[in-house]
Order: structure tokens, then sequence, then C-alpha cells
């Protein structure tokens, strides 16, 4: 209790406060416009974060989060078009509310839920992480060698496709993060390049392979996106939902809050499942289940309060064992470890001003996209207006600009470029990109663990020493039934798919 | 064989011939440098070769979309468009190289409103001056212009 009063002076800072209203206004916009993802936004605004106090940077970089995933409702109500691949079950009654005149109802129901979602999520952050985090105590090299096997096993639920092609993926950062000098200090597949010493950097490596492979896909479209979309209806009706009706969604909000929070929990399973999820409940709960896709409350306050509160979920494994288990994780992990925060009881314990004020800063953000969204909600959507040749043009320079802000180097410039062709092409061939960057992260962290393991089993076989310690088989069991995690993932999306088809546009989750 | 699945092999052999070729540089590497190089090149290889085994066993059904090359056409220009900002950065510096390429590429795109191009470059360009150089003292490629 006293870490967390201790952090509120962290947290009631100028820069604090800015970043937090940076990071709602900010994931709104980029949630809204679709093509954009929170991933993308995340890997574009790292840069932004470098001359920045660690605690306002993350609190940023977490606001972005949960911000974008509602954001993404915004367009998905009012053209259609999930901003987001989390909004897309928020389309099915939304746009129909909209069609019908109760387009600013559905925004505000659609607010609600995302906030009272992150908010629960929030609290189960703060309530289950740091007891989670005592856990990676007891953890040596061998375990965090397996923690680290067990964060690449998710790379199969990562896949969105092809599943030996997602793996496939992995296997390519896996390769890529050997670039470098070895734990043995041995420069491996350096090519003599004294540049290449420090390895593959990481953030110009996602934001070649997010948002430099992103523009190159839009350009496909050259000449055809010079027109602007326009909103089909007036934006009419009630934002605040009628105490009435908001009564009897209670419940449902509640229990869709909970189930978002342990989808987040679960490592490869994100906001896109959830709201599926949340959709479902709610129709197999309703008395009148033929109604939902006619514009009811039920099917956007369910998917809305889902995949919000998947967003704190989603930061229990990240912050207490370093585990990211979405793409968006993947790089607030990268976020954390640029201002020196690495995962584990640390961050509850040296870092807990930090850390707790990042976790109430959380709590606030959610309150705070409930204002903004009550305010500036409606007009949002006018950003998805924004002509692609004018959007293009301004990523592009943020990305090289982001790439080369961390060292004040052209040869990260050079690795973003690199890695946005190589993404590119990992994109059109139906390779996902987001294993690379969890390969990235986790390759050399397994690299240099196992040679400190190596050295700690003292001439003992691997397998032996790591069968003796009773965490290590524990992992060693979460990693078996992690590999069959994607199957039952993989089945109940075909199974949500079957029942209500896709539905629009939305950024490619990456 | 489906054509999505003749990708699909071309994708498997081009990684498999990195893969091997990597491997073949490991060998003057110490024994505790390669273990873990082996383990990482070994699954490359492997996870390369099954995608090859899997796409010629399901040859019949497709795999996925079919890539037209002339697709690539836009990206490719793009591409060198980007690498050509990125050659000029160091030469004729930031604020300059960004306001050419902005400009540049929003006409390539197909926009042919000067003055909101020239807002929208000036509007760009003058946040990252602010932020970049004002608020976080990031010191941005200099060149001969600025």
């Amino acid at each position: 209790m006293s870490a967390i009063l201790h952090s509120l002076g962290n947290l009631l800072t100028v820069d604090a406060l800015i970043g937090l209203l940076i990071g709602v206004v900010g994931g709104m916009v980029i949630g809204a416009l679709p093509g954009l993802s929170a991933t993308m936004g995340i890997a574009l605004l790292i840069p932004v974060t470098y001359g920045m106090d660690p605690t306002a940077a993350i609190l940023m970089l977490a606001s972005i989060y949960t911000s974008a995933v509602y954001g993404g409702s915004i367009s998905a109500i009012l053209i259609h078009t999930p901003g987001t691949p989390s909004s897309a079950a928020t389309c099915l009654d939304g746009y129909p509310m909209t069609q019908k005149g109760e387009a600013l109802h559905a925004i505000g129901l659609s607010t609600t839920s995302s906030v009272i979602g992150g908010l629960i999520s929030a609290v189960a952050l703060l309530l289950i992480a740091p007891p989670l985090a005592r856990v990676s105590l007891k953890f040596s090299s061998s375990e965090y060698f397996l923690i680290a096997i067990f964060g690449l096993t998710l790379i199969a639920s990562l896949a969105s496709g092809s599943m030996i092609k997602g793996l496939l993926a992995g296997a390519v950062g896996l390769v890529a993060g050997l670039i470098g000098l070895s734990p043995d200090a041995y420069a491996r597949f350096t090519f003599k390049q004294p540049a290449l010493l420090g390895g593959v950097s990481l953030i110009p490596a996602m934001i070649g392979l997010f948002s430099i492979s992103q523009v190159m896909i839009q350009s496909e479209e050259r000449g055809l996106n010079t027109k602007t979309v326009k909103v089909v209806a007036e934006l009419k009706g009630r934002f605040i939902p009628p105490w009435k009706e908001f009564r009897g969604l209670i419940p449902l909000i509640l229990e869709c809050s909970v189930v978002g929070v342990l989808i987040g929990i679960l490592p490869g399973a994100g906001g896109d499942i959830a709201s599926w999820v949340g959709l479902n409940l709610a129709k197999n709960q309703s008395k009148t289940p033929e109604k939902f896709g006619t514009g009811i409350p039920e099917g956007i306050a369910a998917p809305e309060s889902a995949n919000n509160a998947v967003t704190g979920g989603a930061l229990i494994p990240l912050l207490t064992l370093g585990i990211p288990g979405s793409s968006t994780a993947a790089v607030l992990l990268g976020g954390l470890t640029i201002h020196g925060l690495q995962p584990g009881y640390q961050l509850f314990t040296e870092y807990a001003d930090i850390t707790y004020a990042v976790i109430i800063g959380f709590l606030l953000a959610n309150i705070l996209m409930g204002l903004v969204g009550w305010a500036a909600g409606k007009y949002l959507v006018n950003v998805s207006k924004v002509p692609i040749p004018l959007l293009l043009p301004c990523i592009t320079v943020f990305s090289i600009l982001g790439s080369y802000a961390a060292t004040q180097s052209m040869t990260d410039v050079y690795v973003a470029v690199v890695f946005g062709m190589i993404g590119y092409l990992m994109r059109k061939y139906g390779i996902p990109v987001a294993p690379v960057v969890l390969a990235l992260i986790l390759g050399p962290m397994a690299d240099n663990h196992l040679y400190q393991a190596i050295r700690m089993a003292n001439g003992q076989p691997m397998i032996q020493y790591m069968l003796a310690r009773p965490i290590s088989v524990g992992i060693m069991v979460l990693i078996v039934l992690a590999l069959f995690a994607p199957l039952l993932s993989a089945f109940i999306s075909r199974q949500y798919k079957k029942k209500y088809g896709d539905v629009g546009e939305a950024a490619e989750d990456v | 064989m489906e054509k999505s699945r003749i990708q699909d092999v071309v994708i498997g052999i081009l990684c498999a011939a990195v893969g091997i070729w990597g491997w073949t540089m490991t060998s003057k590497m110490p024994e505790t440098t390669q273990m873990y190089t082996h383990v990482a090149l070994g699954a490359f290889i492997v996870l390369a070769v099954i995608l090859i085994v899997w796409s010629v066993i399901h040859a019949k059904t497709p795999s996925g979309e079919v890539v037209n090359v002339k697709v690539f056409k836009n990206p490719m220009l793009t591409f060198l468009m980007i690498l050509a900002y990125v050659l000029l950065l160091d030469k004729i510096g930031f604020f300059v190289a960004s306001a050419i390429f902005m400009l540049g590429f929003m006409f390539f795109m197909g926009h042919r409103r000067w003055l909101t191009m020239i807002l929208t470059t000036v509007g760009m360009l003058g946040f990252i001056y602010l932020l970049f150089i004002y608020e976080l003292h990031v010191t941005l490629p200099h060149g001969i212009l600025y």
C-alpha cells in the first residue's frame, strides 16, 4: 500500500499527466484510423518517449494501447470499418444503430462499456501482478531460458494464418537475433561491420516491420485513395445511455470484462478473440438472440467491454514474467527495455514507484478515455477522412525519425528500411510479422540464459540439470500446454467466423 | 500445383538456402556460440523444409492469395523513394530532405492540392522541430543545407 501511495508522487507530475493525455488522445486517433493498429501506433511513438521520464513514457504507451482499442469502435460504428481487429464484432450492431439514427447512442454505449472493461482490467492488474511477480524471484538462468522458450512457443498462436508460416517467421526473428556479439563475445554474422556488433536494434526493426511495410502496402492503392470517407448518417441520439437501459446491461458488461481479463492473461489470445467471445456470451444469454445484428445495445456493450478488458489482462504476464502474449504487448516490452525496465520482481520492488504509477495511471487513462470519448468521440471519425496520400509521407518521416532518434545512428535507419522491405514481402506472401518481433526479443534472451545455464550446470547434461529443478519442470509443462493452445484458439476463431462471418476491413493485427 | 503453393515452395527454398548458407559459416565459431546458433538455424532450415513438403503434399488446394507481381510496382517505387530520402538525409539534412520527400511522395500518391500538401509538410516538420529539437534535444542529421 505504501508503494502505491509513494508512486502517486511519480504519477502526479506534469510529464506523466501530459503523457497520459497524449496517450489517450493519440491512441483514439490511431484506433479510429483504419489501417493503423495499436501495435503500429506504439512502435511509432516509442521514439517520442526517449527523452521522457520512464513513468510518463510507459504510461503514454499503455494509454495508447487501451485507447486505440476503444478508438477502433468509433469507425466501426460510424462507417462500418473497424479501426482495429478488436472492433470487428462491434460493427455488427454498431453500424445498424448508426443507420437507425442512433449513432451517438451507440458511441456512448461503446464508450461506457470500454471504460468499465478497461477499469476492471486495471484493477485486476493491480491485484494480480504483484503476487505473481514474486514467483519470478525463484528463477535462475535455467528458468529464464525456459521462459524464453515458452514465449517462443506463443509464436504459433500469434500466427493469424498458416501456423507453419508463423513459425517460419519466428525463425526469421531468431536468425536475425543471431547477428552481433554472442554471449561469449564472438562476432557472429557481423561481416566485419562494427555497426552490426550490437546486433539488430529492436525499435528500428519494429518500425520497419510495422510502419514502413504498411506504407508500402497502402501505396499499392496509389491514385485510388484521394477521396475521403463519408459518414452515412447524422450523429444524433443521446451519448450517455439511459439508466433504465444501462442497468440491464451491467451484469453483461461485468461478465464480459472478467472474460476479457482472463483472455488477456492467456498468451496469444487478444482483443479480437475476446470481442467475439463477449458477443457470443451476450447472444447465448439473450432472450431475443435473433435481434443481434439489427442494432441492439447488447451487441455493442459485450464486445467493447471484453476487448478493453484484455488490455490490463495482457499487461499481467508482460510485467511479471516478461511474456508478451500479443504483438502489441511485444512492442510494449520493447518500450520497457528501452527505459531500462526489466519485467519481473524488480519492477515491483526496486522500480515500484514507476510500476505502480503506471498501473494507477493506466486506471486513470481508462477514465480519461471515457471523458475524451464523451467530449470528442463524435468528431473523432473525422480522422478517417484524412486522405491517405497526406498520411503516408507523415508516417514515413516519423518512422525514419524514430529509427534515428534512439542511437542517432544512420545504421538504425538502414535497419528500419531493410526490415520495411522484409516486412512488406512477408505480409504480401501471407507470413505474419509479429512473430519476428517476439523472436527478436526472446531469441537473444534464450541465447544468453542458455549460455549461463550451461555454466551453472557445471558439466551436467542440461536436460538433467533442468529436470532437477521443480520450477523448470513446471515451465516445461506450460510449454507443452502452450503448443496445444493455438489449435484451441484456431478452433474457437473458426467457430465464431462460421457463425458471424467476416466483418468489414480492419488493420491487420500486426 | 496451385500457384499459391508454388509461391510457398519458392519461399521455403529461399529460406532453406539462407539457413544452409548461415550454417556453413558456423564452423569457425566457438563451441558455446555454435550450440545456440545451430538451434536457431536448424529450426529455420527444418521449418523451411516443412513448408516445402507441406506445400507439395497439399499441392492441389490453394494456401492463400496469389501475389500478382504487377502489384509490386508502386510499393517498389515507394521503397526507392524512401531509400533516396534516407541517402539524402546525411547529405542535405533532415528537414530539407524530409520536405522534398513529403511533397514528392504526396504528388506520387496522386494528391494535387498544393496548399494542403505544403500545409501538411510545414505542420509535420514544425511539430518535429518543436518536439524533437526544442523539447527532447535530439540532434537530427545535418547536411549542407541545414
